[in-house]
């Protein structure tokens, strides 16, 4: 067991074949995406594999502009905090397609087993947070970038960045 | 030897037209008001105001290699300032560089330019700097460079060169507004002492005015109607808000050197100057440069934030700095907001010539418009230890928005980091002095060695 769970483990850091492989279409997708959105076809290109992470995460967080690179960081990371992520991935792609869900209010909704629902919350997590794993074990992902963050990034400026002088309005006179 | 020395020095000692009107003092308040815009138009202050609560009553430093020298006292005070100039004493030393006891002033006072003043307007400048600046008797430090720099006479030679003697007038083939904007840019505003490349004898390059020249650490760029090198992809608006404000928006920020020129002039003058100046500059000769691209044209918003955040090994040293310290203002992918501009499509970064960002990292932006400073820290030696910035970290900042939001054919070396962090000691107002001085050096040398020739003959 112990030997397993080391070999997973390495096998996270040195990708092994089968657990990578969504990641790697992946990769090669954002590739892809790069050359096309350049030439103006940007939609489209992850729909095809139901285990992908990017498509998974689109319907957990609601949003189809998530960004590529961090999809695949986030990924990464989470199977290097869950030897198992991949397999629990796999399932709740299968979920999703089966049920036709649209939209992670439905899903949730549906009789979802603990662990489907933990596999989903720590993907959101890591979206909202940036950061995957906890305590001494966090690693943290995205910062500004975080979803947190982008419901008020119109108005307020992400914490540690400046808005700039007077952001707030002119000085009052006292 | 003796006899051409003493000729040379006699030349521009010549009188000049003797001026008639330095009866009517003290003015009427129109012409004091008059000669306060000539005088602000003039930028006068820049250099000569060291400290805001004594205007004019000079005393600004400029550290060189030489030793140190300070602007002049130009107070009415009778002591130590032009208290006791009368208006032609005045008007040749504002228009030729020789103050009355006959010593020269360095070019540094661009008397180049302001020799073409007008005569009117130097009246009202010598009234209104007599009757409504208030005298400071206070002494300027004394200039004192070592030998040979210290012969002033030498600039009796660079003056023979280059200096003008002209008045400006209109001329039959341009519009009253172009005339006025020339007047302008050319004399008051003297715009060509930064922005106008130097010979050898660091006299104006003929053919190339405005086309862009070197300023110590800092660059003027070339400002003539050029596409690629030049303004000439500039609409008037963003030209008449970079000199009434300091920012085109999404274009250009006035920082250094520039910044003072707006800080103490152009944010002041009337909408009609403005525009004449803007006529004008529409109207000189373009000067081509070696840009292939317009340098407001480069980049775009992104960055590595995605890929690089959060990892503690192999990150690119350029990333990490600006990560840590330039996307605090200007935004992780470089899009700025509010008053930090974006740094993509700026022209510093567009630049053909690294100077700019590196001075802007080293020396940071300072400018007040309209009650409002733009500040943006700079990280050289003048910075809290804090703050400070190695060689090592500038390179690879400055190459990593070069790259990623600039030009991407820019690149800097570590030593031309150091280089800059050395030149840049200097106050920036007076950086084109230095240059200046370089010229009227080699000339002083050449004429030493002439000297030396003649008496070896003799003996
Ligand atoms: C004391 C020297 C100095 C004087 C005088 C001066 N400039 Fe400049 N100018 C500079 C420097 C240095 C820069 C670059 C500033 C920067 O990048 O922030 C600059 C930048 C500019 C720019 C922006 C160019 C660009 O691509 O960003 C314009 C336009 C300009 N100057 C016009 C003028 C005009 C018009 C005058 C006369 C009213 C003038 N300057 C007088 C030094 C000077
Ligand atoms: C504390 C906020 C702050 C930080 C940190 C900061 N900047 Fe700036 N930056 C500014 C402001 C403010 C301006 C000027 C805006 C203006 O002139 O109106 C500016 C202007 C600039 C310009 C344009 C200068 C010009 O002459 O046109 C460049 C280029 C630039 N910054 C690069 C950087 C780089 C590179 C870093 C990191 C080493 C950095 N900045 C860090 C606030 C900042």
């Amino acid at each position: 067991m112990i030997r397993l769970s080391k070999s997973l483990t390495r096998s996270s850091v040195m990708p092994e074949r089968r657990v990578m492989l969504g990641r790697r279409s992946m990769l090669l997708g954002c590739g892809v995406a790069g050359l096309l959105g350049a030439a103006g076809y940007s939609s489209v290109l992850y729909a095809s594999d139901q285990t992908d992470f990017l498509k998974v995460s689109s319907i957990l967080t609601g949003k189809d502009d998530l960004d590529p690179t961090l999809a695949a960081r986030y990924e990464a990371s989470l199977t290097r905090h869950q030897a198992d992520f991949p397999k629990r991935l796999n399932i709740l792609g299968h979920i999703i397609a089966q049920g036709s869900y649209k939209d992670v209010e439905s899903l949730f909704a549906s009789s979802l087993m603990p662990s489907d629902r933990e596999t989903a919350m720590s993907i959101i997590s890591a979206w909202y947070l940036g950061v995957v794993g906890e305590a001494d074990q966090a690693e943290l992902i995205a910062f500004s970038d975080a979803l947190m963050y982008q419901p008020c990034t119109d108005v307020l400026v992400v914490p540690s960045y400046g808005a700039g002088p007077l952001a707030w309005g002119e000085k009052p006179p006292v | 030897m003796k006899r051409i020395a003493t000729l040379l020095a006699v030349l521009p000692l010549m009188p000049i037209a003797a001026a008639a009107w330095a009866a009517d003092m003290p003015g009427s308040s129109d012409l004091i008001e008059k000669g306060r815009q000539v005088a602000v138009a003039a930028d006068c202050a820049a250099c000569h105001t060291a400290s805001e609560g004594r205007p004019f009553a000079g005393g600004y430093p400029l550290q060189t290699p030489l030793g140190t020298i300070y602007s002049t006292n130009i107070t009415p005070s009778v002591k130590n300032g032009i208290g006791a100039y009368d208006e032609a004493a005045f008007a040749r030393a504002v228009r030729e560089g020789v103050k009355p006891d006959g010593t020269h002033l360095y070019p540094a006072m661009p008397y180049p330019a302001y020799s073409g003043i007008t005569d009117a307007d130097l009246h009202a400048l010598y009234v209104y700097f007599k009757s409504a600046v208030a005298p400071e008797d206070v002494s300027p430090p004394k200039t004192d460079l070592g030998f040979p720099f210290n012969i002033r006479a030498s600039m009796i030679l660079w003056n023979m060169l280059y200096l003008p003697y002209q008045r400006f007038a209109p001329t039959a083939e341009e519009t009253p507004q172009i005339a006025r904007g020339r007047y302008l840019v050319d004399t008051l505003e003297h715009c060509g002492t930064c922005h106008t490349p130097r010979g050898l004898m660091m006299g104006p390059q003929s053919g190339k005015d405005l086309g862009g020249a070197q300023l110590g650490a800092w660059v003027a760029p070339n400002i003539t109607p050029d596409l690629l090198s030049g303004i000439g992809t500039w609409s008037d608006e963003a030209l008449a808000s970079y000199l009434k404000t300091g920012v085109a928006a999404h274009l250009a920020q006035a920082a250094g050197p520039m910044g003072e020129v707006v800080e103490h002039s152009t944010q002041y003058l009337p909408d009609g100057d403005i525009q004449a100046m803007i006529a004008y500059l529409r109207h000189v000769p373009s000067v081509k440069g070696q840009a292939v691209h317009p340098r407001s044209e480069y980049g775009a918003q992104g960055g590595d934030e995605a890929s690089l955040r959060g990892l503690t090994s192999n990150v690119d040293l350029g990333w990490k700095t600006f990560s840590g310290v330039c996307a605090t203002c200007h935004q992780v992918s470089g899009q700025g907001r509010n008053q930090y501009p974006a740094l993509f499509h700026n022209t510093v970064t567009g630049a053909d010539s690294p100077d700019n960002l590196v001075a802007t990292i080293l020396f940071g932006v300072r400018r007040t418009v309209d009650g409002q400073t733009h500040y943006m820290p700079g990280f050289g030696d003048a910075a809290a230890w804090t703050d400070q910035l190695s060689d090592a970290q500038i390179t690879a900042v400055a190459n990593y928005v070069f790259k990623q939001y600039g030009n991407p054919s820019m690149h800097v070396s570590a030593s031309d980091v150091a280089k800059e962090r050395n030149r840049g000691s200097l106050a920036s107002s007076m950086q084109k002095f230095l240059s200046i001085l370089g010229g009227v050096f080699a000339l002083v040398v050449i004429v030493g060695l002439f000297a030396l020739l003649l008496r070896r003959k003799r003996a």
